[in-house]
């Protein structure tokens, strides 16, 4: 592991980086804030909204909350690049091999995504889109070897979840360029099975849901009880979103997506509890980039949300050596 | 007046987040979206030839196909479909006009509606209508936010025919007269019950229900079944002149999504396979040259971008060893 070879790197930023840190964790905490809302309003509820009858009697309020959501998506935008670039730099001044991959993926990252912006010619778009695959998976590889051992198990499920869905539609790209055939949608199978597993394997590699408290055990049920409720309520609809928003086809049983979002949400608010806002925030925002490669702004998500972790992570372990 | 520590100590933070917001701000004014979208997109090139119609002609070797993924119609009903897993589609452009070529696998050719239990297998594009302010609604778009669909049907291709083909025995009181009132459908418009009506329907939406025939009906195609699949070819001028259709230009990208429906199996109106929005991005360009470049550059990007992370993870390892 890199964080054995970069331990004295570590303990010689840490002071620095305890500083960096209130900063990070703050701009941390309103991008999640700005995703969420982001998520459920303009993601959400501005796509079921055409099936609520009678939406024309309150055209006026609709119309402002559905503003406000995309102010969201602006904000968060934004922000995640900030964030992004923030924690570039943070990687970096750690010191450690993990760190310094970490800081050139998401470098990387924040170069592909400009140049997909800037808008690619005939040929470029799958050469780009590869470019931004590989800068996740580096930030994926870099995470891993920032992280202990179990934490690194969950980093690299994350990573691979990215890395088959991003496989697939990068495959299909340049089959459309008129390069290869695509390649088989098992792949979307194979990520949806290791979201879950990300998801699942949580309260053992992120640590243990804290027994001093009920709050995360509650949380998490919450959670999946919602989920299940949904999904196995309004299944074609939820399904559908779930694919929108997430990436994911929702192929699986529906108690699989609901012991997953339960898994999540109660390892969240227990990071949250034990002091580890930005490990916390990393999960939700792993969450709100979903699985696929959709758009820039979701892949920065996911870029951001491993880092987070990672960065965190790796600095708890730091100060307990 | 001095600040609390406090709120120095979080000053930076503070501008940098007040900095977001005027930029967030910014933007949604000005529509000007900073993220780029990632899904599948069909490249539409310029021809060397005129394609046609004809989905077999040798023009359409130019161009290279996605396969769209398929699921069943399930967000208003009648839900239903779902029988068709996939659908591939090409385009080309030229002479102002643009050209797409879609191809899916049909057990059986359903082109005759004569019986009453009869259904035709269909397909569907449909785009954001060029008024459209944001992305609509896959579900036949939203207020706001209409779309163009351009429908292409296999009975209507094949024409009306005569019920007595299937009933001999069919006897039909005369009508006393073939003015409007006693073909209501044709008097109100409907492009289906027009007899030179073409297989292709142009239509317009703003939200599931709402349906009906563009003002003017420029869409032109032609379908043919061979070897258990259809193919079939649509054609329109790239700028219709009407807002509440789609405009496209030379160069410049819209969105795209598909519907197919298997009449053996009953399909008809919301009873379909639907594919999500997929872009469509026309390209200046001819297909010449090949995809070498294209793989040069990732190849490039790959090897860079990896021999920087391996440079930098050294470096890494060395200054955290000293």
């Amino acid at each position: 592991m890199a964080s054995f070879s970069g331990v004295r790197a570590q303990d010689h930023n840490l002071r620095e980086w305890s500083l960096a840190r209130v900063h990070l964790e703050t701009l941390a905490v309103w991008l999640v804030i700005a995703v969420a809302f982001e998520l459920v309003i303009l993601r959400t509820l501005t796509r079921v909204a055409i099936h609520v009858p009678g939406l024309g009697a309150i055209a006026g309020p609709y119309e402002m909350l559905a503003d406000a959501g995309r102010f969201a998506y602006y904000v968060a935008t934004v922000l995640a690049v900030v964030v992004a670039a923030a924690l570039a730099v943070a990687a970096w001044q750690v010191g450690t091999a993990g760190g310094r991959a970490m800081a050139a993926g998401i470098a990387s990252l924040i170069l592909a995504a400009a140049l997909l912006r800037a808008g690619p010619g005939l040929g470029e778009a799958a050469a780009l889109n590869t470019l931004l695959l590989a800068a996740l998976v580096l930030v994926g590889i870099g995470a891993a070897g920032m992280v202990g051992a179990r934490m690194a198990i969950a980093v690299v499920l994350a990573t691979l979840t990215v890395a088959l869905s991003g496989i697939f539609s990068v495959g299909q790209m340049w089959a459309s360029e008129g390069t290869g055939h695509g390649l088989s949608a098992g792949f979307l199978d194979l990520a949806e099975w290791a979201a879950i597993a990300f998801a699942v394997s949580l309260p053992w590699t992120a640590g243990s849901v804290s027994s001093s408290s009920r709050r995360p055990a509650i949380s998490g049920a919450v959670a999946a009880t919602f989920v299940m409720v949904v999904l196995l309520g309004n299944p074609h609809t939820t399904r559908f979103l779930l694919l929108w928003t997430h990436g994911l086809t929702g192929s699986l049983p529906a108690i699989a997506y609901a012991v997953a979002a339960g898994c999540l949400v109660a390892v969240a608010v227990s990071l949250h509890q034990r002091g580890m806002a930005l490990a916390a925030c990393g999960l939700l925002l792993l969450v709100g980039g979903g699985v696929a490669m959709q758009n820039t702004y979701q892949s920065m998500l996911i870029g951001t949300g491993l880092a987070c972790l990672a960065l965190a992570t790796s600095q708890r372990q730091a100060r307990t050596r | 007046m001095k600040m609390p520590a406090m709120v120095r100590r979080r000053m930076p933070t503070l501008l940098v987040l007040a900095l977001v917001l005027a930029t967030a701000g910014i933007l949604q004014l000005t529509n000007a979206n900073p993220a780029a979208s990632q899904s599948l997109m069909l490249i539409s090139r310029a021809a060397s030839s005129d394609p046609g119609l004809d989905p077999n002609a040798a023009v359409w070797n130019e161009s290279a196909s996605i396969d769209v993924p398929l699921t069943a119609q399930q967000q208003a009903y009648p839900i239903g479909g779902g029988s068709i897993a996939t659908i591939s589609a090409k385009s080309l452009h030229r002479d102002g006009n643009l050209y797409v070529r879609v191809e899916w696998t049909d057990a059986t050719q359903d082109d005759s509606t004569l019986k009453v239990e009869n259904f035709s297998d269909a397909v569907a594009l449909e785009f954001p209508a060029s008024a459209s302010a944001t992305v609509p609604s896959i579900c036949m778009g939203q207020v706001g936010a209409g779309v163009n669909i351009w429908q292409w049907r296999a009975d209507s291709q094949v024409g009306h025919g005569d019920p007595s083909e299937r009933y001999p025995n069919l006897w039909v009181e005369r009508y006393p007269g073939d003015g409007p009132e006693f073909y209501t459908a044709r008097a109100a418009g409907n492009p289906y019950a027009l007899a030179d009506g073409g297989p292709v329907q142009d239509l317009v939406a703003a939200s599931f229900g709402n349906i009906g025939p563009a003002g003017s009906q420029t869409v032109q195609g032609q379908g043919v079944y061979q070897a258990g699949k259809w193919a079939v070819v649509f054609a329109r001028p790239l700028n219709p002149g009407d807002a509440s259709l789609t405009a496209f230009h030379e160069t410049g990208t819209t969105d795209l999504a598909f519907a197919v429906w298997d009449g053996s199996l009953s399909e008809r109106n919301g009873q379909k396979s639907v594919s999500a929005f997929v872009r469509i991005h026309i390209f200046p360009g001819d297909a010449g040259g090949s995809a070498t470049p294209a793989w040069l550059i990732a190849l490039g990007l790959l090897v860079g971008l990896s021999g920087l992370g391996v440079g930098l993870a050294v470096i890494g390892t060395r200054s955290g060893a000293k």
